[in-house]
């Protein structure tokens, strides 16, 4: 399986290259902030959660996303779709390995995480909803790192995976799947003393949004293996299954924005200045309002590809909305959730936080080892999938 | 350092912001750094610290040899003796703060004395910030917090020192994941610094900035270095961890008051025993009209206003 | 019985506190040294001493010296009722009119006063913030803010 994963052709290895290089530097730049501390970030006491924080809630919506493909093969039992959840589940994995990094390189004293462990450490559960969470999302891997790898293996070794060894884990993952975003969600939404957070659609709009994201990224991922897998094709029904869903998921997000924006300007009470900093900029201090405007235009742009079926046949179209949908989700609930949370302070201090290059070098470096271990991964999936690969 | 300024011109450039320099620099420096012989500077790392037991559950013995780790550090890092005590909450003891607002001229002479008091580091500052309010609102969003020093106190305005109120609800405590931070049996909530992992949650949560994050290595200046320390209040913290006001731990569980109380000069601040009926801060609470900060978020905060 | 009992009460209470003794602090003491010897020599001006820049504006019924000042014995002070009063009890002037702020500042709840919560207080007396002759205060200069690193950040931008 390893040889499979390391060769391939000219194109393989200069992806391989150019992620491996985005990691390295991103390396180096963690080993700085070891070094230094989280001085060589943008945070400060003021917003103190940034670049890292907005990621980790992004992929923890990723993650979940793959009980999109799971109910469809499992639940429905869609043969077109079980074919390639494996995929999905191995996306979902990476996607929870690179949440951990993400939290990892946020620590101020990484080498303490130990105290995280139950029993061994000191796990504030269940008082603490992070406690919860570190419990859920290790569970949300151990669960994606079993289905997915017993089903491979045993395909690899050329027998049936028997189903009481993983049909079991994959209902449980349906419900884990729903609840890791959820209990991510409550982190925010339970903190009194960020009103801008402390609201109850917060983790249905995280639900949604994640969606919304998770099939633009599946489109996007089962059409690249469409055009570099000559002999593994992704029926198009997964793709039919998972525009429906980002039609309905894209929507019912922006209605949920609007819910949120509804009751934020026209009860106007003193809580409305985070969502003011947000959407329309406060007190001279405007630089997320392009960005937010922007993600609010580009769902625009994607409902209207996604329900007109010229434009979502269509892979001119359908491609760049995929591109543009995923990274509005981002900004939206990644940098348009975490800075204007902060934002202004309770002494109504307002810091303009960009990431430093120092952060923005460490999150290349785990997003691009992410894409390096899901490119092996799912290559490997792929030739075990399709009969190619089994044990000699 | 040229390669390094013309590496930032070109980033700037793509990246069309300002690139920190800051943060570049020192990337570029330190990869330099790091081929040449280690700066005597270098913390020193000790590998005990992150085997350490939490402090609820260390021995006397496994004190002790922490406390003699942090006493070797300092007089490594300051050449300077330290006492690093740890006194217990005394029995009957309920803390309460209450602060005169007016009185309060917003002289910062508390926010002064703080930062000498707990070794805090130049850049987290102090951790009592003075709002200067306008008259007519208790929203301290609408505080200013950089204030023309001259010509205090201005008309139309108030002065509003805040910190930690040692909440006996305190969402600090509740979403600390590994309770590095805790309620003390006489209202004090503490951190044990060398348990805490720096995941800045308690930050998030609380709703009055009173607790701050070592973002660096806390430089103090040798000749400032306050070297009565107790293990839960003002011993010289590491970088990568939180701290906060903690009424003064090390004095006020020995009788006196905190140091802002001290050196407030308009005697606006009162702290005492709330549970005893003779103290300041009982009497305030039968004579006066107290009210807290964000009283809806029912924190329960034990620090308290009044207008005289 | 209750008067024997008020006589074992009030200095228990007063036994954790001691007060601000004035003529710790007071220059020139005893007055009487220069007031002794002459009264009202007006070929004795310009006096190089605290007394020359005395405004009196304390409350426009107080508009003269010995309406606290024993004009007879000037080592002490005088009451309204005649009683005269050390320096030492100097607050006991200004409780004849403050009287709320008397019970405040007994209490320990008004003016400053350090020592220990639970054992011995020193109490600052009235004098040592107010200046009897003009109380109203002048303008502060507050201590510098501290040096964050967002501080330029959180500043630019109208507030």
């Amino acid at each position: 399986m390893i040889v499979e994963a390391l060769t391939g052709s000219k194109v393989y290895f200069l992806w391989l290259g150019f992620l491996t290089i985005l990691f390295l530097l991103g390396v180096f730049a963690y080993y700085q902030q070891l070094k230094f501390g989280l001085e060589v970030t943008n945070l400060s006491q003021i917003v103190s959660w940034g670049a890292y924080i907005a990621n980790f809630t992004f992929l923890v919506g990723v993650a979940a996303a793959a009980v999109l493909m799971v109910v469809p093969a499992y639940v429905f039992k869609i043969p077109e779709v079980k074919e390639i959840v494996i995929i999905a589940e191995i996306m979902a994995f990476v996607a929870l390995i690179l949440c951990l990094m993400f939290i990892v390189v946020d620590l101020g004293d990484p080498l303490k995480s130990w105290h995280l462990i139950p029993y061994i450490g000191k796990l504030n559960f269940p008082q603490s909803v992070l406690a919860w969470d570190v419990i859920i999302l290790n569970g949300y891997l151990l669960l994606n790192a079993h289905v997915p790898g017993y089903v491979l293996y045993q395909m690899y070794l050329g027998n049936e995976p028997k189903k009481k060894y993983y049909y079991p884990f994959v209902f449980l993952s349906i419900f884990w799947a729903i609840s890791i975003h959820t209990v991510t969600a409550f982190l925010y939404s339970g903190l009194g003393g960020k009103p801008f957070w402390n609201s109850a659609i917060l983790a249905p709009r995280f639900l949604i949004s994640a969606f919304s994201a998770g099939p633009a990224l599946l489109i996007l991922v089962f059409y690249t293996i469409n055009k570099v897998r000559y002999h593994f094709k992704v029926k198009v029904k997964v793709f039919k299954i998972l525009k429906s869903i980002a039609a309905i998921a894209f929507p019912i997000n922006l209605f949920l924005v609007f819910c949120e924006v509804f009751k934020e300007f026209y009860t106007d009470s003193a809580h409305v200045a985070s969502a003011r900093y947000l959407f329309t900029g406060l007190h001279g201090h405007n630089i997320l309002v392009p960005y937010i405007w922007f993600a609010i235009i580009a769902q625009i742009f994607v409902i209207t590809v996604f329900w007109v079926p010229k434009l979502r046949d269509n892979s001119k179209f359908l491609l760049p909305a995929c591109v543009v949908g995923f990274i509005g989700i981002w900004i939206e609930k990644g940098m348009g959730l975490i800075i204007p949370g902060f934002l202004p302070s309770p002494h109504g201090i307002i810091v303009d936080y960009t990431p430093s290059i120092t952060e923005i070098f460490v999150c290349l470096g785990i997003w691009s080892f992410g894409a390096l271990l899901f490119t092996m991964m799912a290559k490997v999936a792929i030739e075990i999938l399709n009969g190619k690969l089994r044990v000699k | 350092m040229e390669a390094g300024k013309r590496m930032e011109k070109v980033l700037e450039k793509s990246l069309n912001q300002k690139v920190k320099r800051r943060s570049f620099l020192k990337v570029f420096a330190a990869a330099a750094a790091t081929s040449v012989v280690p700066v005597k500077e270098a913390t020193a790392f000790s590998f005990s610290k992150y085997f350490q037991k939490h402090y609820k559950e260390m021995t006397e013995a496994d004190k002790k040899k922490v406390f003699a780790r942090i006493t070797k550090e300092a007089k490594e890092k300051y050449n300077t003796s330290i006492n690093i005590s740890e006194p217990q909450a005394i029995t009957g003891v309920k803390y309460a703060y209450c602060l005169n607002l007016k009185a309060c001229n917003g002289s910062r002479m508390c926010v002064t004395a703080c930062a000498e008091e707990n070794n805090i580091d130049p850049d987290i500052g102090s951790y009592i910030k003075v709002l200067e309010m306008p008259i007519g609102t208790s929203n301290t969003e609408r505080g200013d917090l950089f204030y023309d020093e001259h010509n205090l106190p201005k008309d139309g305005k108030y002065y509003l020192p805040t910190q930690c109120n040692q909440c006996d609800n305190a969402p600090c405590t509740k979403v600390c994941p590994v309770e590095a931070t805790w309620k003390e049996k006489d209202g004090l909530v503490v951190i044990d610094y060398d348990w805490c992992i720096g995941c800045r949650y308690c930050q998030a949560a609380c709703p009055y900035e009173a607790r701050h994050f070592n973002f660096k290595e806390p430089k103090i200046d040798k000749s400032k270095l306050n070297t009565q320390q107790s293990y839960l209040s003002n011993r010289v913290r590491s970088k990568g961890v939180m701290e906060k006001c903690t009424f003064c731990l090390h004095r006020s569980r020995e009788g006196q008051y905190p140091a802002c109380l001290e050196a407030c000069p308009t005697g606006a601040r009162k702290f005492g025993n709330i549970l005893d009926p003779k103290s300041e801060v009982a009497q305030i609470f039968k004579h006066k009209r107290v009210f807290v900060l964000k009283e809806e978020l029912n924190t329960m905060p034990q620090f308290f206003y009044y207008f005289d | 019985m209750k008067y024997l009992l008020l006589f074992l009460i009030i200095p228990s209470l007063y036994a954790q506190v001691e007060i601000e003794q004035r003529l710790d602090i007071i220059k020139g003491f005893p007055c009487m040294k220069c007031h002794g010897s002459f009264v009202n020599k007006k070929s004795h001006f310009p006096l190089n001493t605290p007394h020359e820049n005395i405004k009196l504006n304390h409350y426009k019924e107080i508009n003269n010296c010995y309406f606290c000042h024993d004009r007879d014995n000037r080592n002490q002070l005088k009451l309204i009722n005649g009683k005269k009063i050390a320096f030492n009890q100097g607050y006991k002037v200004c409780i004849q009119c403050h009287g709320e702020k008397n019970r405040d500042w007994k209490l320990g709840i008004h003016g400053k006063q350090v020592g220990s919560w639970s054992g011995k207080k020193y109490r600052y007396s009235c004098i040592s913030c107010h200046e009897p002759h003009k109380p109203q205060f002048s303008k502060w200069i507050a201590d510098p803010l501290p040096k964050y690193p967002w501080i330029d950040s959180a500043r630019k931008g109208g507030h």
